[in-house]
């Protein structure tokens, strides 16, 4: 693709400057991070003083704070998935202009993101104990589906909204069933957004702290609970390592999904 | 008219007749497409109208009073008004420099690699627990912090720059954990981008600033309302990052709620200001609806 | 016909990925809870705090309680108030619960935390009178142990050391002073304390206290430890209202950080254990706060936490004198002792105040 064809040379190299900008500006939290974690100093010195992975070894060596990254992942992961799958049907529905009812449904299914996680966390609590699955591994799941639902479904949307149906009518036209439809047209056309969208609702369960303090349990303590009560008492460098190793642990998941859903900047060559 | 080869769908057997352009889109009388609709539908009723309800009901403890007293209070009001001040703030910065941020990766960047490795760096702020990042910016925006060395090595300033404990340390905080939010989103929206209607533009003498305006950024508005929507929800929902970084000399929403849901257990208060807040937010929700639609009628054309 | 069809797949698909996802965590909840079953009578649910409490309270009451006594301890970890928001929404969240001063009397006023029987604790005599914590029904919490607010300052950047709280006032320190949130258990005793009522009781007016601590436009009200000492390490604040508890280990860490007691008293709180009312093992709960209040688990938390012990027993050593909460020479009598009730009884009133005099 020649898509970079008539953004002239200036541009590009304005361009580049500021993404220069912009990833300094993402940087440097995790700098401090990093630099934090390596320190051989027992408090959080940055720049560091000296260099250890002291701290690493430390936070492994506690399986207090692996099963915590292990428990926040794969809530985040299930409730990511149902909420995928909740989400992309719902999203083909609400772009079929003729759906009775379109606009409340839409705004019904994006309101969980917009109430105060600390209200959603105390209601929750309550519905779930009701349930019978209060502060288990289920209800954590139900309620960080809730979480995440949102956001995927808000990106599967977008990018639904933004492709050029006349491909579906085309393929209808040319006798291609739903299921034919669906697999090879619409999904491809919401990857991108399907990817993103995964994407951020998981990152809104993996985060999350004020719906997670209410549910968390002794043998189900997700990181971002843990680290909460870290804090509120100590801060040593290890929480430093702690984070730095889920920040590298979620770069490798990246780089492992982006070869299988191709979640990419637009125009970069495939 | 537009037809693109990306993603070919070739029928192997001869369809059956009757197969209308109306069933493919949902069209006509379709109350049908609820089924796809029903199981999030439902989700989200047990999930969040079940608890939310619980929390209006509480609201309304000794009839509208609450109301009464939360709206004729003058800090509430003020209190509201930072809280929109700070998350439309933090919201518009985030979508202009994420619009940017999204262009320049689109048109800027060759390298699938360089693309790749920006792509991890937009992404960093969403694994790193709120509490945490917010700490990594106590150490950065300090008086003595990092930041301010440089802006005193510059000669910026002599004193350095108030950055913490104030609403700017608190937008930057935000803008930090939002900026994938808009960013994903409109990455999403320039990769659903037909190429070749910029480049028809272009044939048709339009210049770089026209084809943007007219052709690139109508095309990309759903991506950016939508990361907008997001954004605005995280500013206003989130309680650690103004928490941590106003070190209490800001007070939005978030943080009252969390104050009297946790400490003083004014569970009233809190959901009077819960609801407030969810009107104010539902407001946006239907404003960008409108906009939407509008806009989908203007494409239309 | 196709457009049902494309509906229902969807759904079952939904429906199958869901169940699916739901069977693996029902058999993962079922090998869990089919343990814990197999240890019933076995198992003790404690809520303590986190960070070097946790630490210590493992070390020196857990560990040494489940080797003693054969009874599994499983830890919560959390904050007393979501410890008491949790009991509040299932009462037999935990079996013990640790919790502050003023949240204790919370959970006390609302039922949640049982009456003791004392003959099941023997360690009772050797409290000292004040740490068992009574009323018309009997005793109904023990303390852990006392901490207090006083001065903690930076040594590098602070010449002559604070002694008193009007220090907190000193021009010297104008501009670089941070105190604890209103939210916190030391924000509303400092109001208190500024408005010269702190061992007041009944109706006290806080206002005098409030727009002294408007005056003194602290940098920052710090919510949690963490944040305190990113204060203090940074210079952001020269001097802070701060716990002993909280101050000292950044000085174990290397910072140049200290802690002092005012000459007018340092402001004291304590750590309680308390038995739930609704606790599942009762008499393994019994056990667990009879242990932690023996001197051999009192002196283990004077060393790594620094509480001053609630058993009169117990010997503080030389090296951790200087730490406790009324400094190096003092006692418990030497602290100020502020009226829980009567801040829980106006803790909404008075939070809102200080939302509304004290930030700049």
């Amino acid at each position: 693709m020649s898509q970079g064809m008539e953004t002239g040379r200036t541009a590009r190299a304005a361009g580049r400057v500021w993404l220069l900008v912009v990833s300094l500006f993402l940087l440097a939290p995790s700098m401090v991070l990093l630099g934090t974690a390596v320190t051989t100093t027992g408090y959080l010195a940055f720049p560091p003083e000296g260099f250890t992975l002291g701290w690493f070894a430390q936070v492994l060596s506690d399986p207090a704070w692996v099963d915590s990254i292990v428990a926040s992942t794969n809530i985040a992961l299930i409730a990511t998935v149902v909420a995928a799958v909740l989400a992309v049907p719902a999203a083909l529905a609400l772009t079929s202009p003729r759906m009775p009812g379109r606009d409340t449904v839409e705004a019904l299914l994006t309101l969980p993101m917009l109430v105060p996680q600390i209200v959603l966390g105390v209601g929750l609590l309550q519905l779930l104990l009701v349930l019978g699955v209060g502060r288990t591994y289920p209800g954590f799941v139900m309620a960080h589906t809730i979480l995440a639902l949102p956001f995927v479904l808000r990106s599967v949307l977008t990018s639904l909204r933004g492709a050029p149906r006349t491909l579906e009518l085309a393929a209808a036209d040319l006798g291609a069933g739903p299921w034919r439809r669906f697999i090879h047209v619409t999904l491809p056309l919401m990857r991108t957004g399907l990817g993103a969208g995964c994407l951020l609702g998981f990152a809104a369960s993996y985060v999350n702290v004020e719906v997670s303090m209410f549910l968390s349990a002794p043998e189900l303590n997700p990181l971002p609970v843990k680290l909460l009560n870290q804090v509120a008492y100590t801060v040593d460098p290890g929480v430093s390592a702690v984070s730095t190793l889920t920040v590298v642990l979620a770069f490798v998941a990246m780089l492992i999904v982006d070869r299988v859903s191709g979640l990419k900047a637009a125009g970069a060559p495939s | 008219m537009s037809t693109t080869t990306r993603t070919p769908a070739q029928p192997t057997d001869t369809p059956p007749a009757g197969r209308r352009r109306a069933a493919a889109l949902g069209g006509g009388l379709s109350w049908r497409q609820w089924v796809l609709a029903v199981p999030a539908v439902l989700a989200t009723i047990i999930l969040f109208v079940a608890p939310l309800g619980q929390m209006v009901a509480s609201s309304f403890t000794g009839g509208a009073s609450a109301y009464r007293r939360v709206l004729t209070d003058g800090l509430y009001f003020e209190v509201t008004l930072t809280t929109l001040r700070i998350s439309l703030i933090a919201t518009a910065i985030t979508v202009v420099v994420g619009y940017a941020t999204a262009w320049c990766m689109a048109r800027c960047v060759r390298s699938a690699s360089v693309q790749r490795a920006l792509l991890l760096l937009l992404v960093t702020p969403l694994f790193i627990s709120a509490v945490v990042r917010s700490f990594a910016w106590l150490v950065l925006l300090g008086k003595e912090g990092l930041v301010n060395d440089i802006v005193r090595a510059l000669g910026l300033s002599q004193e350095g720059w108030s950055l913490l404990y104030n609403e700017t340390g608190v937008i930057i905080g935000l803008v930090y954990i939002l900026l994938p939010y808009t960013t994903l989103s409109i990455m999403a929206a320039f990769e659903a981008l037909d190429g070749r209607l910029e480049r028809a533009a272009a044939d048709l003498g339009a210049n770089a600033w026209r084809r943007f305006t007219s052709v690139t950024l109508p095309l990309t508005v759903p991506g950016v309302a939508s990361g907008a929507l997001m954004a605005f929800a995280m500013a206003v929902t989130g309680y650690v990052t103004p928490a941590v970084l106003s070190g209490g000399q800001v007070r939005v929403l978030s943080m009252l709620i969390y104050e009297q849901t946790l400490v003083t257990f004014d569970w009233v208060t809190a959901s009077v200001l819960a609801v407030l807040l969810l009107a104010l937010s539902l407001t946006a929700v239907i404003f960008y609806l409108r906009m939407l639609k509008r806009y989908a009628m203007e494409g239309a054309r | 016909m196709t457009r049902k069809r494309h509906g229902l797949a969807a759904l079952a698909a939904a429906a199958l990925l869901a169940s699916a996802c739901g069977n693996v965590i029902d058999a993962q909840n079922q090998a869990k809870s089919g343990s814990d079953h197999g240890g019933e009578g076995k198992l003790l649910r404690v809520a303590i705090f986190g960070g070097s409490w946790e630490k210590g309270i493992r070390q020196s009451v857990i560990t040494p309680f489940e080797k003693e006594t054969g009874i599994r301890v499983q830890a919560e970890i959390g904050t007393s108030t979501v410890t008491l928001g949790k009991l509040r929404q299932s009462p037999d969240a935990v079996d013990v619960a640790l919790l502050d001063s003023g949240v204790s009397e919370t959970a006390r006023a609302e039922k949640l935390v049982a009456t003791l029987p004392q003959d099941k604790i023997p360690a009772l005599p050797e409290l000292a009178d004040r740490a068992k914590l009574r009323d018309r029904e009997g005793i109904w919490a023990l303390t852990m142990g006392y901490w207090a607010l006083g001065l903690a300052y930076n040594s590098e950047k602070v010449k002559t050391p604070p002694t008193s709280w009007d220090d907190l006032w000193a021009p010297a320190n104008a501009g670089k002073v941070a105190i604890p949130a209103p939210a916190t258990t030391g924000g509303l005793p400092l109001a208190l304390l500024a408005a010269g009522h702190a061992e007041a009781k009944g109706d006290t007016d806080l206002a005098p206290g409030l727009t002294k601590l408007r005056d003194l436009n602290a940098v920052s009200f710090f919510d949690s430890s963490g944040a305190a000492s990113n204060l203090l390490q940074s210079g952001e604040a020269a001097v802070a209202a701060h716990y002993n508890s909280g101050a000292w280990p950044l000085a174990d860490q290397g910072l140049p950080i200290k802690w002092v007691a005012p000459k007018e008293g340092a402001l004291a709180a304590d750590s309680r254990w308390h038995v739930t009312a609704k606790a599942r093992n009762v008499e393994a709960a019994y056990k667990f706060l009879d242990f932690a209040s023996r001197k051999q688990a009192q002196e283990g938390l004077v060393k790594t936490i620094y509480l001053a012990p609630a058993n009169t027993t117990a010997v503080i050593p030389e090296t951790v004198r200087g730490r406790m909460p009324y400094g190096p020479d003092g006692s418990l009598d030497d602290l100020l002792y502020v009226d829980w009730e009567m801040i829980n009884k106006n803790k909404s009133k008075w939070t809102d105040a200080w939302t509304r005099t004290v930030p700049r």
